[in-house]
């Protein structure tokens, strides 16, 4: 068993960590006060490659794995969790399926914008009345001759008001079941596609999270991504793969928050030294530690799933997202406890981590159906 | 319920406050919040109500009233808004408390009478009260009091009149004026923000001698008991809005609140709020025995603000992706109660004053 | 355009507590990450500018141990064309000097139009390393630049001075230029420069590839951390009084 980074993986960390550090940091504060998607980092990202780490050079993209990509949307949240939800969100939530289940064409065709930050990538899933209940959505998208016409809502889409490309699924054959979803590549500038209100948030505030609204939306044929009555299967296998990354960013926080507190408990004294000398301190900073260190691994590991190639992961994909995502409020609050009097103030970051943090235990599949999913691979 | 027995006089004060917040309170309590307000308008009814005051004697114009009382009224207005709870609150515990205790008969006079006229009063605390180098020093300088550099917070400062500071070293309360030349700065704070909590900094201030009097315990048992009860109201208001919501709720073709899952997360806030509520009547009947309630003040104050979080964690778990949003009022919920955590003392310090009396 | 640019892996002490070693000549490494010196990767910046305008090639070395070769990947990274590392564990202890004959011994069988070296080193802060290596050399060198411009065979080089003064020169390449920090924006490895540089190969050179004899011309004596007083002196009176008595101070100290 090799714990070790390849040098390709650690010399990525080491240039995102720094550029984390120098580019985004510093804004990170006025985008959670302003909630104006950060247009600036991505087009910084975007020259470095880190807007398709997974995609294949031949795409416009930079070639990386899913364990490279945990680390660098890590390195992102740690300073800026919202910054590296869109990061997550583009690479694999859009540039994924299409990579996956698209044709040459349409792998040609919206691979590289998303590549190069020309255009930003979204999934539309949930909508208004189908949060867990996937297969509860009421979106139909019917064939009439060169198009399919779309309808419906989603609701709380990250990266919705601003992106160029989305995967959005709907039912072409309710009486399937789940089975009668499919799954289509929607433009942006796609006649009868609105966008509709946008979400005030607690935290994660820039991610220009936005109802889509379809009202006898045209989409070419051509952009049915995969076959008729594929999308549940899509959508499931993306979400499996996104859990990696997802996990990561709860990774960062937790690892930003972790950061936070052994600086202030470094400085900050009381009857006469460092309140990182008191062992209810030094608890809570050893158990965050711990936490962290485990979450890490298990997304490093549910990556390795991924790059492997295996072809059951549901389960490792899930205990990391279920885990990441638990302790990162944990950790979170922990931070925040030890931050005191002025660690709910926002002059200090931790205030902020401690709002992103949450959200991490609701999307992507909220906590309660990860522990399903991992049941279900239990006893299959 | 059960030990929780309450008197005609508080029974009538609990129905009169839980419909001020029907009828006043509730129609306002998002937009309060998302304005970042201080509530003037219903804080100028709550004073004609006689809330500001409650625990003020009757020489002095307030109700006369005791403790159990106060949380009553405390736990019903947070429920609806956490930070009007607070300014109550301090106003109750940490002002007109302090003063009818351990004021001088000029003060009280002077400030304790003012508060039933609509005056409210702050309370100003270093959070480093623990750091020596950055405690409020005070010298002596002729009949003055010199205090050098301080910086911390301000509750209710943003309206208060005048402030008791809390310098621990000395036990002692120095109260002076606004203006006496204090720098006030706007915080942003991740919850109560309607509370007024404001920020401030001096270089040197002179406040006549006759402006401190010392202090001993038994306010900060008052202030826990009191903050508790907001806690309180906060973690029945997540409690009331997840249950709510779970029932309405339908995924998978059934309202939510038939998933074990979503029933689980309910059930341990119910747990949670229903001892809390215990440990806040208890101490607040401590308190007006006038026993020692230093332990069960300790206890109580950690117990229901983790409560508080727990519920606000909970209820927007219950809640999904609608919860994280502020269409909805649980994130308020879970900022007040973390920041109320907060305000009102790491729990690991507290629980090693519960420690240091039991093993000690 | 040929260009040579010589690197070095130092600890980043801004944040970290430096302690003195048992043996009273080095600090205690092991709990200090290291990284390439600012000054350098100002450097590297310039001579993978130099090559995008003018074509050619850069050759990054360094004389460091076996960890420099990260320092060095991320060179290549970052567009070096070759990377170099010199077995510093085959010339321990080294001085400024003997740094230089070694670095001198290695680049004078490379071809090179400009070589390119940062102007100061944040560990042992001699500045000494550039300057030598063009003596050994026979070459012209300018120190602090902080702007650098090829005309016609000639550098047009601008230095940085004192009292916000700035001197423009001219200069004969083949020359090295030992540049200042905020001459350009480094720029972050891209992730497809990451893996195109994993094709690139790192050569190491030893003790064997270094004729004669290589010596040091100074020996350290002692490593420490200057001790702490506390003495301050508040001075009272007018203007002219106070700068009076100031100008004692200053003579009596002897720094006049």
């Amino acid at each position: 068993m090799n714990f070790d980074l390849t040098s390709d993986q650690k010399m990525l960390q080491d240039q995102v960590r720094k550029f984390a550090r120098t580019e985004l940091a510093p804004v990170a504060p006025e985008i959670d006060k302003s909630g104006e998607f950060p247009w600036e980092n991505l087009k910084k990202m975007a020259k470095l490659g880190l807007l398709g780490i997974i995609i294949p050079e031949e795409y416009g993209g930079s070639g990386f794995d899913f364990i490279s990509l945990a680390i660098a949307v890590e390195e992102i949240s740690r300073v800026c969790a919202t910054t590296g939800v869109i990061v997550a969100v583009n690479n694999s939530l859009c540039a994924y399926p299409i990579l996956q289940f698209g044709t040459e064409e349409q792998k040609k065709k919206y691979l590289p914008p998303l590549c190069s930050g020309e255009k930003i990538g979204a999934m539309g899933i949930t909508e208004p009345n189908a949060g867990s209940d996937v297969a509860g959505m009421e979106s139909t998208a019917r064939l009439e001759g060169d198009y399919y016409i779309l309808n419906g809502t989603k609701r709380f889409i990250t990266n919705g008001g601003e992106a160029g490309i989305y995967v959005v699924f709907a039912y072409t054959n309710k009486e399937m079941k789940h089975k009668g979803i499919s799954a289509f590549i929607v433009e942006r500038d796609t006649p009868g596609f609105t966008l509709g209100k946008h979400e005030d948030l607690m935290g994660i505030r820039a991610t220009a999270n936005c109802e889509l609204i379809f009202e006898d939306c045209k989409i070419p044929k051509e952009n049915l991504l995969g076959e008729e009555g594929q999308g549940f299967k899509i959508c499931m296998n993306t979400l499996d793969v996104s859990r990696i990354d997802i996990g990561a960013q709860a990774v960062g926080i937790a690892q930003g928050a972790l950061d936070e507190a052994i600086k202030y408990s470094k400085e900050r004294k009381a009857f006469g030294q460092p309140i990182c000398n008191f062992e209810m301190i030094q608890s809570m900073l050893a158990e965050m530690a711990t936490q962290i260190h485990a979450a890490r691994l298990m997304v490093y590991y549910a990556g390795y799933c991924k790059d492997k190639g295996m072809k059951r992961f549901s389960k490792e994909a899930a205990m990391a997202k279920y885990y990441a995502s638990s302790i990162t409020v944990d950790v979170a609050r922990k931070a925040l406890q030890i931050h005191g009097g002025y660690g709910y103030t926002k002059d200090y970051t931790i205030e902020r981590l401690y709002r992103d943090a949450k959200i991490l235990e609701l999307y992507e599949g909220t906590s309660e159906i990860q522990k399903l999913v991992i049941a279900r691979e239990l006893t299959r | 319920m059960g030990l929780i027995i309450f008197n005609d006089e508080q029974t009538l004060i609990q129905n009169e406050v839980k419909k001020f917040v029907k009828d006043k309170l509730s129609p306002i309590a998002d937009e309060i919040d998302k304005k970042e307000k201080f509530p003037e308008e219903i804080i100028t009814t709550l004073t004609e109500l006689g809330l500001m005051t409650i625990m003020v004697p009757e020489d002095y114009k307030g109700a006369g009233l005791d403790c159990t009382s106060l949380c009553i009224a405390a736990e019903e207005l947070s429920k609806e808004c956490a930070s009007i709870g607070l300014v109550m609150v301090v106003n109750n515990c940490l002002v007109g408390y302090a003063l009818s205790r351990y004021g001088t008969q000029f003060q009280k006079t002077q400030y304790l009478n003012s508060l039933s006229d609509g005056v409210i009063g702050g309370y100003g605390f270093c959070p480093e009260i623990n750091n020596p180098e950055r405690l409020l020093k005070s010298e002596k300088k002729g009949g003055n009091f010199v205090l050098s550099r301080g910086n911390g917070f301000i509750l209710n400062g943003a309206v208060a009149e005048f402030i008791l500071f809390s310098n621990f070293q000395e036990k002692k309360f120095l109260l002076f004026p606004k203006q006496a030349g204090l720098k006030l700065k706007n915080q942003y704070i991740l919850g109560m923000r309607s509370a007024g909590i404001v920020r401030f900094e001096f270089n040197q201030i002179e406040v006549p001698e006759t402006s401190s009097f010392s202090f001993d315990n038994k306010v900060f048992d008052l202030a826990y008991i009191g903050f508790s009860a907001v806690g309180l109201g906060i973690a029945r208001a997540a409690l009331d809005s997840a249950i709510k919501y779970a029932k309405e709720r339908k995924q998978f073709g059934r309202p939510i609140c038939e998933f074990p899952m979503v029933q689980e997360l309910i059930t341990k806030m119910k747990i949670a709020v229903e001892t809390s509520r215990l440990l806040v009547y208890e101490s607040a009947k401590c308190f007006d025995n006038n026993e020692d309630s230093s332990l069960i003040a300790n206890i109580t104050r950690v117990y229901v603000t983790e409560t508080a979080v727990l519920c606000g964690l909970n209820a927007i778990q219950v809640y999904g992706g609608y919860g994280y949003t502020k269409d909805y009022p649980v994130e308020r919920y879970l900022r007040d109660a973390k920041t109320l955590q907060v305000l009102l003392g790491q729990p690991y310090l507290a629980k090693s004053l519960i420690a240091k009396e039991i093993l000690l | 355009m040929e260009i040579v640019v010589c690197i070095k892996r130092v600890p980043q002490t801004a944040e970290a507590e430096v302690k003195v070693d048992p043996s009273g000549r080095d600090i205690v490494k092991d709990r200090l990450t290291f990284d390439i010196n600012e000054a350098d990767s100002y450097a590297l910046e310039q001579a993978i500018l130099l090559k995008e305008k003018y074509g050619g090639s850069v050759t990054a070395i360094s004389l460091g141990p076996a960890e420099a070769e990260d320092t060095l990947r991320i060179a290549l990274a970052k567009g070096a064309d070759n990377a170099l590392r010199i077995k510093e564990e085959d010339f321990t202890p080294l001085d400024g000097y003997k740094t230089a004959l070694i670095l001198y011994n290695i680049i004078k069988d490379l071809k090179y139009n400009v070589i390119l070296t940062g102007c100061i080193a944040t560990d042992d802060g001699y500045s000494q390393v550039g300057p030598i290596i063009a003596e050994l050399l026979g070459i012209p060198h300018a120190t602090l630049v902080t702007e650098l411009e090829i005309k016609d065979e000639k550098a047009e080089v601008v230095r940085e001075l004192e009292g916000g003064l700035l001197e423009r020169l001219e200069i004969n390449l083949p020359a090295l230029f030992a540049v200042q920090t905020g001459i350009n924006e480094p720029r972050y490895a891209s992730l497809l420069a990451i893996r195109r540089a994993a094709k690139k190969e790192i050569k190491t050179l030893g003790g064997a590839d270094i004729q004669g004899e290589v010596k040091s011309l100074s020996v350290l004596e002692k490593l420490y951390v200057p001790p702490v007083e506390r003495r301050a002196e508040i001075l009272s009176g007018s203007m002219d009084e106070i700068s009076e008595k100031l100008v004692q101070i200053i003579k009596e100290k002897g720094l006049l």
